[in-house]
C-alpha cells in the first residue's frame, strides 16, 4: 500500500497541494485526475522523492519512504521522452538497468514488454523514427521493464491511440494484479474513467473528490426513465411533476429527473407505475461521467 | 518491499483456456489414475496411457462439441450479468473450463457471477498440477533428472511476463552506466567521429610532410662519421668509397665526442676497447640515419645528449597536439551539452533522477566524455609512433615520450575541466544562457589552445602559461619538448589542472542538481524575476477573494467522497488559479522575441494528440507550461 499522508507543498507564496492524503493499494490501479496545474506533477515529484514536500509523507507499506527506497519505482514523467537517436530496445533495457536489473533481464523483458505493445517489429528502429503512438508505447515499457515495485505514471495516455491505450491498460491491469499498486496522474477524463480502479480528483491542490471509480460516476442524484412508447412521455411528465421530481426533461421516449433521495425516486416510480403500468420499460439512476460532474461542479 | 500475489492456481491463464485445447480434456480423463499410481508405473504406462487418453479425449470432445452451444449461451448470458467476478474468474472462461460438464453448463446458464465462481469452484478439485495433462507429466518423468531442465511453472509465472532479476546499483554502477550510455551516444554522433576523422588525417599528413622535409635534412647532414684510429689517408678514401659519406679520422674517442659535440661530426665509431666486441657508434641526439643505413649489420646508437626534438619540429608537433586537444575536447564536449539539453527537454533528467543518484548521473556524463576524449589520444598516439616508427624516425619518439606522457596527462584533466565548465553551462536557466556559457568555455577552450603556440618567443608568458590550465597541455608539450621545463614542472601543471577540474566539477555537479528537473517542456527557461512578479499578482487577485480552509480536501480514497460543488465554495480560487490562467503566469515577455518563441515552441510541445477527453478549455491550455512543479524544484537527493 502506497500512502500519501497530509501532503503541502509552497512554491513561493502560492501553496500547490494542500493537504493532500490518499492511499494507493496493491492490485488496483488508482488515478488521480486533475486539470493542469492542479499540482499533479509536484504530487508525482513528492511521491517519486524529486522534491520534499513541505509537510506530509509518503508510506510504502507502513514505512515512511527515504531516497534508496524508491530505486525500483518506475516512473513515467510528463511531457516525457525518451532519447531520440537511441534504438528501442537498447533504450527500454538502459532505463530498467538504471533501476538496478539484470541485463539478461533488462532484454527479456524488453522483448516481452514490445510484444505486448505490438512493438515487437520495431525494436531497432531509434525513437525518431516512430509514430506519436508508438513512442507513447515505449515510454510505457521502458517504465515497466525493471518489473517495478510501484508504478508512477503522469501523463501516461499522451499520445495513445484508442487501440494502443487498450494495450496499455491491459498492461497496467496485469501488473496492478500482480500486486503493485499502480497509480496514474492524467488530466484526460474520459481515459481515466476507463483505466482506473480508484480516483483522486485534485483542483488547485486540493482533493476535490475520491473513491472507487464505480461509486463516483453513480453518485448523482439523477433518474432516467424509458418509456415504451413516446407518446406516453407527457402523461408520465405530469406524474413526476406531480410527486415532486425536478429538473424534468424529456428525449425521445427518455425522461430525465433529479430526486433529493432514493425515496423520492421510488415514490416517482410507483407513481408511474400506478398511472401506466405497462408504459415504464425502465428505470435507473443515471450515471455521469467524472467529466460530466467535474463540469457541473466547476 | 512489495508483497506480490502470484497467480492463484485456481485461475487459469487464459492461453490455456481454448475450448479446442487438448489440456482441459485431459486433465479430466487422466488426472484420476495418475494420481493413484506411483512414479514407476506412470513411466512403464505412460505409452498406453495416453493412448488410452486419446480415446476418452475423443469422447470428452464429443461430448464438448454437444455442449458448447449450450455453453454460448452461458457465455452471453454471463457477459450480460454484472462483471463482479474476477476477471481471471469470469464467466466466460468458467464456461469454457468446464466445458465437458453438463451440470457446469447447467450452473452458468444462470448467468450470476456466483455461479460462475461456483463453477470455477468445481475446478479445484482437479490437481493444479494436472492441468498441464497426465500425458505430459508421463514424459516429464521419463527423462532423467539429470538432464530435465529446470522449467519454471507456467502457473506461477506473472501475468506481466516479466522477470525480476534486481540488484541495488552502486554509486559507481549507477554512474558506469549512465558513462556508457553516455559515451556509447557520443561515439555513434558526428561530433565524434568527425573530429577522429580529421585527428587521423591531421597525424598522417603530418607525418608524410614532415619525414619527407626531414629526409632532405637528414641526407645533408648525416653524412660525416668520426672514425678513431684511421690517419691513412689510402685507407680514409676507401671507407669514404665504400659507404659513401665523409669520414672524419680522430686519434682518440674524446676527440671524437669532441666532434659530434661540435657538430663536425654526426656520429662517430668508437672500437670497443676491450677488443672482444663490436664498435660503439654515438650521435649527440639526432639519429645518424645516413650512417646506419651504410654499415651493416646495423648498430645501436648511444647518444651523448638526452634526444630532444628541434624547433620547427616542435612547433609542428605542438600545432598537432593543440588541434588534437581542441578537436577532441569539444566535439564530445558540445556531445555531452547537446544530450544534456534533450534530457532537460525530455525530463529524463527525472527519471534519472528517480532511478539512479544525481551525482551519479552528474558524475558518469563528465567521466563517460572524458574516457572517450582518451579514444581519440590514443589513435593520434598510435598513428603518430606508428608512423615514425615506419619512416626508422624512432629518435623523435624516444624524444616525444615525455613530452607525450605529460601531454596525456594533461589533456585528460583539459577535458575534465572543459566538460564540467560545460555542464555548469548547460544547467544555466534560460536558453541564452546556455548558448553564452557554451560560447565562452569552448572560446576559452581554443584560445588556450593556440594561445602557447602564438606566444612561444614569449618565454616568460609561456612559462606562466604553461602552468595555467586550459594553456597547459600545449605550453608545458612547448617547454618539454625545448628542454627548458624542469621534471616537476609538469607535476605541478597536472596538479593545478586538477584543481581547477574538481571545483570546476563540483561547480557544474552544483548547477545540475539544482536544475535537473527545471524546464522540462519549456526548454529549461525558468525567470525568477517572472515568478516573483507572478506571485505579486496572484497575490493581488487573491486579496479580493475570499478565502477558506478546505477541511475537505484531505479526504481518502476509502471514504469515498463524491464530487459535490460545496467544494468549489472551499476553494481557494484566486491564488490557484493563476496557475491555470493566461497571462497570469509564465507570460510571454512581449519585449523578448526569444522569449515569445519559447513560448509558442512550448505551448505546441504541449499539445496532446490523445487527451481528446480533457476537461482543460482554453484558458486552463496556456496553463500547461504552469505545472507548479516547474518553478523552483530541486532534487532533493
Amino acid at each position: 500500500m502506497l500512502s500519501v499522508n497530509g501532503i503541502t507543498q509552497k512554491i513561493g507564496s502560492r501553496t500547490v497541494l494542500d493537504d493532500v492524503s490518499f492511499d494507493a493499494a496493491p492490485g488496483r490501479i488508482t488515478g488521480v485526475l486533475g486539470p493542469r496545474g492542479s499540482g499533479k506533477t509536484v504530487l508525482a515529484h513528492i511521491l517519486m522523492g524529486l522534491v520534499d514536500a513541505d509537510e506530509g509523507s509518503i508510506e510504502l507499506e507502513r514505512n515512511e519512504l527515504t531516497g534508496g527506497d524508491r530505486q525500483n519505482f518506475g516512473y513515467l514523467p510528463a511531457e516525457r521522452g525518451q532519447y531520440p537517436g537511441m534504438r528501442v530496445l537498447e533504450q527500454i533495457v538502459y532505463f530498467a538497468r538504471l533501476h538496478g536489473m539484470t541485463l539478461g533481464a533488462a532484454e527479456k523483458n524488453g522483448v516481452t514488454l514490445l510484444s505486448r505493445l505490438d512493438l515487437a517489429d520495431r525494436a531497432y528502429a531509434t525513437l525518431n523514427q516512430l509514430s506519436g503512438s508508438e513512442v507513447a508505447r515505449v515510454e510505457i515499457a521502458s517504465v515497466l521493464a525493471a518489473d517495478p515495485d510501484v508504478v508512477i505514471l503522469d501523463e501516461p495516455f499522451a499520445g495513445l491511440d484508442a487501440k494502443s491505450a487498450d494495450l496499455v491498460f491491459e498492461l497496467l491491469r496485469d501488473h496492478a494484479d500482480s500486486g503493485v499498486p499502480v497509480l496514474f496522474l492524467s488530466s484526460n477524463w474520459e481515459m481515466t474513467q476507463a483505466a482506473a480502479d480508484d480516483v483522486i480528483v485534485l483542483e488547485h491542490g486540493r482533493i476535490l473528490a475520491a473513491g472507487p471509480v464505480r461509486e463516483l460516476i453513480a453518485a448523482g442524484d439523477d433518474y432516467l426513465v424509458r418509456l415504451r412508447d413516446a407518446g406516453d412521455v407527457p402523461q408520465a411528465l405530469d406524474v413526476l411533476a406531480s410527486v415532486g421530481a425536478e429538473g424534468l426533461e424529456a428525449d425521445d421516449a427518455e425522461i430525465t429527473f433529479a430526486a433529493r433521495s432514493p425515496e423520492a425516486a421510488s415514490t416517482a416510480l410507483a407513481a408511474l407505475l400506478a398511472v401506466a403500468p405497462s408504459s415504464v420499460a425502465s428505470f435507473s439512476p443515471r450515471t455521469k461521467s467524472l467529466a460530466e460532474q467535474y463540469r457541473e461542479v466547476l | 518491499m512489495v508483497s506480490r500475489s502470484t497467480p492463484s492456481p485456481q485461475e487459469p491463464e487464459r492461453d490455456d483456456q481454448s475450448p479446442t485445447g487438448s489440456d482441459a480434456e485431459e486433465t479430466t480423463t487422466t488426472g484420476a489414475p495418475s494420481a493413484e499410481r506411483t512414479d514407476q508405473e506412470d513411466a512403464l504406462l505412460d505409452e498406453d496411457a495416453l493412448i488410452v487418453d486419446e480415446d476418452e479425449t475423443l469422447d470428452v470432445e464429443d461430448d464438448f462439441i454437444a455442449d458448447e452451444t449450450a455453453d454460448d449461451d452461458v457465455d452471453e448470458a454471463s457477459e450480460a450479468a454484472p462483471a463482479d467476478a474476477d476477471s481471471a474468474d469470469s464467466p466466460d472462461s468458467a464456461g469454457r473450463g468446464d466445458s465437458g460438464r453438463d451440470d457446469d453448463a447447467g450452473a452458468a446458464e444462470d448467468g450470476a457471477p456466483d455461479d460462475a465462481d461456483s463453477a470455477d469452484g468445481q475446478d479445484d478439485d482437479a490437481p493444479a498440477d494436472d492441468a498441464g495433462g497426465a500425458g505430459s507429466g508421463g514424459i516429464d518423468d521419463a527423462i532423467p533428472f539429470e538432464l530435465k531442465e529446470d522449467l519454471p511453472d507456467p502457473e506461477d509465472e506473472p501475468k506481466t511476463g516479466l522477470v525480476s532479476e534486481l540488484r541495488e546499483l552502486t554509486f559507481n554502477q549507477a554512474a558506469w552506466l549512465v558513462s556508457n550510455r553516455e559515451a556509447g551516444a557520443a561515439a555513434r554522433s558526428p561530433l565524434y567521429l568527425i573530429p577522429t576523422l580529421l585527428i587521423i588525417l591531421g597525424v598522417m599528413a603530418g607525418l608524410a610532410i614532415g619525414i619527407a622535409r626531414d629526409q632532405g635534412a637528414g641526407d645533408a647532414g648525416d653524412s660525416t662519421l668520426a672514425v678513431v684510429g684511421i690517419s691513412d689517408e689510402a685507407q680514409i678514401a676507401q671507407f669514404e668509397q665504400a659507404y659513401g659519406f665523409s669520414v672524419l679520422a680522430v686519434e682518440s674517442p674524446e676527440a671524437a665526442e669532441q666532434a659530434v659535440r661540435a657538430g663536425d661530426a654526426d656520429a662517430a665509431l668508437l672500437p670497443d676497447t676491450t677488443g672482444m666486441g663490436a664498435p660503439q657508434i654515438i650521435a649527440l641526439n639526432e639519429e645518424p640515419t645516413a650512417i646506419l643505413e651504410a654499415i651493416n649489420p646495423p648498430q645501436e646508437v648511444i647518444y651523448l645528449e638526452t634526444p630532444a626534438i628541434g624547433e620547427p619540429l616542435s612547433t609542428a608537433f605542438a600545432w598537432g597536439l593543440a588541434l588534437l586537444l581542441v578537436l577532441s575536447a569539444t566535439g564530445l564536449g558540445t556531445a555531452m551539452f547537446a544530450n544534456l539539453l534533450v534530457e532537460r527537454r525530455n525530463r529524463i533528467g527525472e527519471v534519472l533522477a528517480a532511478a539512479v543518484p544525481p551525482r551519479a548521473a552528474a558524475w558518469g556524463r563528465v567521466y563517460g566524455a572524458t574516457a572517450l576524449s582518451l579514444s581519440h589520444l590514443a589513435i593520434g598516439y598510435v598513428l603518430l609512433v606508428l608512423g615514425l616508427s615506419i619512416a626508422g624516425r624512432t629518435e623523435i619518439v624516444m624524444a616525444a615520450l615525455p613530452t607525450l606522457g605529460w601531454f596525456a596527462a594533461l589533456f585528460a584533466l583539459t577535458v575534465f575541466l572543459y566538460v564540467s565548465l560545460l555542464l555548469a553551462s548547460a544547467s544555466a536557466v534560460g536558453q541564452r544562457a546556455r548558448k553564452i556559457g557554451y560560447g565562452i568555455v569552448t572560446g576559452l577552450l581554443v584560445l588556450a589552445s593556440l594561445a602557447p603556440l602564438l606566444l612561444e618567443r614569449f618565454t616568460e608568458v609561456l612559462y606562466w602559461l604553461s602552468f595555467a590550465p586550459l594553456t597547459s597541455p600545449v605550453a608545458m608539450s612547448l617547454r618539454l619538448m625545448g628542454g627548458s621545463a624542469e621534471w616537476w614542472e609538469p607535476l605541478i601543471a597536472v596538479g593545478v589542472t586538477l584543481v581547477v577540474g574538481i571545483i570546476a566539477y563540483l561547480i557544474g555537479q552544483r548547477g545540475y542538481l539544482a536544475n535537473m528537473l527545471r524546464g522540462a517542456g519549456r526548454g529549461g527557461r525558468v525567470a525568477v524575476a517572472k515568478r516573483d512578479r507572478k506571485a505579486a499578482k496572484a497575490q493581488k487577485g487573491k486579496s479580493g477573494v475570499k478565502t477558506a480552509a478546505g477541511t475537505a480536501a484531505g479526504a481518502s480514497a476509502a471514504a469515498g467522497v463524491a464530487l459535490s460543488a460545496e467544494d468549489d465554495g472551499e476553494t481557494d480560487s484566486a491564488a490557484d488559479s493563476a496557475a491555470g490562467q493566461p497571462g497570469t503566469e509564465d507570460e510571454p515577455d512581449a519585449d523578448d522575441p526569444q522569449d515569445a518563441a519559447d513560448e509558442a515552441k512550448d505551448d505546441a510541445g504541449d499539445d496532446d494528440p490523445g487527451t481528446g477527453g480533457d476537461i482543460d478549455d482554453d484558458s486552463t491550455d496556456d496553463g500547461t507550461d504552469d505545472e507548479p512543479g516547474d518553478e523552483d524544484e530541486t532534487i532533493s537527493r
